[in-house]
Order: C-alpha cells, then sequence, then structure tokens
C-alpha cells in the first residue's frame, strides 16, 4: 500500500511531495561548508579576545566565539548522525574559485598587527567573513530540506547580519 | 523494493539540490567600512529606507567608468540620492579608508574621486588582495562637505565595485590648494548612534540591543534565564537560541 502511494506520487509527476527522507544534499553541502567557516571565525575572535583594545571589541569577539562553538558542536553531530562525510567531495565548492575563502594565513596575520591597528583589521576581517555566511545561510534557507537545518541557517542570517551591524557601528565610531 | 524506489528518489533529489547549490552566483565583493560608505551607514542602520542594500552592501558592481554612487543598478539607485540625510565624517587632509572584501578579484586600480578630480589612484597590477585593504589619501586641498566616491577596478572582468563616502573635511592648515567648492555647507555632523549601553533590567524581558552583565537574568518565551557571559545582545541571540550565553534558570 505504502509502495503504491510511492508509486503514484512518482506518477503524479514533479509537483508531488518529495517522500521524506530528512535531508537533501543542499543541507549536507551547507553544513560541510558552514563547519570550516565556523572554525575560522572563532579561530579570529579568539585571537581578539586576547589583542582587541577596545573593551567592546573583546565582549563581541568572547560572545562570538562562545555561540558559534556551540553551533560547530550541532552541525559536527548532526552531519555525524546522518552518516555524511565532514568534507565534501573534492572540487565540490569550486565554483566558488577559493575567492571567497579566509586564508589561513590571514587569520594569522592578525597576530602580527601593532595594537593601534588590530581592531580595525579584525573588524574588517570578521564583517567580510560572516557576509560570506550570510551567504551560505541563505542559499540553505532557500534550497535545504531538513526543517532543524533550516531555523539553524535563518538564525545564522539574522545574527550574522546584527553582527554586521554591530561592527559597522564600531569601525564608524573610533575611539576618543 | 521500496527501498529502491526511496534511494532513487533521494538521490535525484541530491542531484538537483547540488546544481542548485553550485550554480548559485558568487555574489560578493567590497566595500568602505570606514569612514563609513553610504552602503556601509544603510547596512548599520544609520540611514533608513536604503533598499535592498542593507542585506548586500558589498554588491555594488557595475561596468568600469561611471562616477555615481550605485554602479548604474536600479535597485541600489537611493544611494546616489542626495536628498537623503547622508552622515558625513569629519575627517583631515589624510584619511585612511578600510575595505571590506567578500571575494578577492584581482585587482587593476582602486581610485578615488572628489568631483572630477582623481585624489589619489592604487594600481595593484592585477595582483590579488589582501583579506583587508587599507589606503591612505590625501585629498588634495579640498575642505568642506564633500562626496568622495572610490572604485575598485578589477583586472579579469569589465567590472569595478562603487563606493561613496559623505566627508566634512577640517581645515589642514596652509593647503595650497584652496578649495574648489563654491560655499562650504558647513553641516554639522550628525550625533553618532548612542552606544547600547542600557543597564540590564532586571527580570525584565529580553531585548536586542542590550549590554547584559554575567549573572543578570531576563525573561523570554516565559522562561527566566541568567547571563552567563557579558554581552551586547543581538536579534538571532534569543536566551534559548545560545546555550553559551543564556543559562535557562
Amino acid at each position: 500500500m505504502k509502495r503504491l502511494a510511492i508509486v503514484l506520487a512518482l506518477v503524479a509527476g514533479c509537483s508531488a511531495p518529495p517522500p521524506p527522507p530528512s535531508f537533501n544534499a543542499a543541507d549536507v553541502m551547507f553544513l560541510q561548508m558552514m563547519i570550516p567557516h565556523h572554525e575560522q571565525g572563532i579561530e579570529m575572535a579568539k585571537i581578539a579576545e586576547r589583542r582587541a583594545v577596545r573593551p567592546e571589541v573583546k565582549a563581541l569577539a568572547s560572545a562570538i566565539s562562545a555561540t558559534q562553538s556551540d553551533e560547530a558542536k550541532t552541525m559536527t553531530t548532526r552531519l555525524t548522525r546522518w552518516e555524511q562525510p565532514m568534507d565534501a567531495a573534492p572540487g565540490a565548492h569550486d565554483a566558488h574559485g577559493g575567492l571567497h575563502d579566509t586564508r589561513p594565513s590571514d587569520i594569522l596575520s592578525l597576530n602580527d598587527l601593532p595594537d593601534d591597528q588590530f581592531d580595525t583589521n579584525f573588524l574588517n576581517l570578521l564583517t567580510g567573513h560572516q557576509h560570506n555566511a550570510v551567504d551560505m545561510a541563505r542559499t540553505e534557507v532557500k534550497t535545504g530540506q531538513d526543517t532543524a537545518t533550516k531555523d539553524l541557517a535563518k538564525r545564522i542570517e539574522d545574527s550574522r547580519n546584527a553582527q554586521i551591524k554591530e561592527m559597522l557601528r564600531l569601525l564608524a565610531a573610533p575611539p576618543r | 523494493m521500496k527501498k529502491t524506489i526511496l534511494s532513487i528518489v533521494t538521490a535525484l533529489a541530491a542531484v538537483a539540490s547540488t546544481l542548485v547549490v553550485l550554480t548559485a552566483p558568487a555574489n560578493a565583493h567590497g566595500y568602505i567600512s570606514s569612514p563609513p560608505s553610504r552602503q556601509a551607514n544603510c547596512a548599520q542602520g544609520r540611514v533608513a529606507n536604503c533598499g535592498p542594500i542593507v542585506y548586500e552592501p558589498q554588491s555594488v558592481e557595475g561596468a568600469k567608468g561611471q562616477k555615481n554612487c550605485h554602479g548604474g543598478l536600479g535597485q541600489f539607485a537611493q544611494l546616489s540620492d542626495e536628498s537623503k540625510p547622508w552622515p558625513a565624517t569629519s575627517v583631515g587632509q589624510n584619511v585612511t579608508f578600510n575595505w571590506v572584501l567578500t571575494a578577492r578579484h584581482s585587482t587593476s586600480t582602486w581610485e578615488y574621486f572628489i568631483g572630477n578630480t582623481r585624489v589619489a589612484v592604487f594600481n595593484d597590477g592585477g595582483r590579488q588582495p589582501g583579506a583587508t585593504v587599507s589606503h591612505n589619501v590625501n585629498l588634495g586641498g579640498f575642505s568642506g562637505r564633500q562626496r568622495l566616491l572610490a572604485v575598485w577596478n578589477i583586472a579579469d572582468t569589465p567590472m569595478a565595485f562603487y563606493s561613496c563616502v559623505d566627508l566634512q573635511i577640517g581645515g589642514g592648515g596652509g593647503n595650497p590648494n584652496p578649495t574648489p567648492t563654491p560655499t562650504p555647507t558647513v553641516t554639522p555632523r550628525p550625533p553618532s548612534p548612542t552606544p547600547t549601553v542600557t543597564p540590564p533590567p532586571a527580570g525584565g524581558t529580553w531585548r536586542a540591543g542590550v549590554s547584559y552583565a554575567t549573572g543578570s537574568t531576563v525573561t523570554y518565551g516565559g522562561a527566566t534565564y541568567r547571563c552567563l557571559q557579558a554581552h551586547t545582545s543581538l536579534t538571532g541571540w534569543e536566551p534559548p537560541n545560545v546555550p553559551a550565553l543564556w543559562s535557562r534558570v
């Protein structure tokens, strides 16, 4: 009977609702791309927790590192539960040409900045990084299937947009 | 049998969505964050009713050679609307412009214009820029309120990215070139947005934009939460969503 229903659904054509595997390839790719992206953000934020000059920059960095660590754990657990690899097939992200990646050397170079240049460089680097997180999250909201993952993507989109706003405010209002 | 059909359907769905993901446009590039460009002021919410630019200040991409703030894109036309109350940043003759980049396109030049005068150009010779870019620009004796146009010219496409920055240029003292502006309109700098340092309402309802101290409590969705780590609250950081910041009491 169940089989009949599925066959009927197939015959009915593309408009039939898909049978319920709870996730699709877009969900998997979102998690595979977002986990390392989060880890880079955490790495930047941890450097800023140590090096930021303005207390409000330091507090923002600490909160970002704490919240993203939680999110990364949630995402890693989900991929494991789905029995999916942590890494996408080699070349799967080539459409991005590597243009959007923050390079490990960019993050490490934060360590070498003099104090008076640290906050501005950190905020600009992380703002660019979070704009790219927003793009990935929006793609997931549009093309993903798993409800919990789409909800997470929506929260990532919202909180990163709010962080960008806050960082632009900090950049526009230099310390006196 | 059922399993086979299901997995075929799943595989087809997977292929279809992979295609969607892979062909999504890489719509990300760059803009000036400080002194704040018009799109930065829009994204920050300091200027209202900017349209879709608030979600993608990095996307003002248009054909090279234009002299407007919106790259000729209809959806971003508000950026060239001079009737909007664009805040001007007070600066001296030497200004450092900082860029947020979300894609590192190989670059021919970065150009800075005031009116028709190109006050600075930086030639990258086709190199890829670093993760962030800063330029120190001498404003060439201009003074008073000015609209500076910055153009990032991409080396391997016919496109450029546009950012306008409104400046209130103070007297640098003894400038060789007196100001070519007619009447320097002295626009008072709008008050900078109040930093969000509201004292945490004890036991109040959680709100975004509040600076919460460790140990303070809020209610959200009928439950009470205690703050684990001092932070300024943001949309998307509602207590039940961020267990790193709030624990349910």
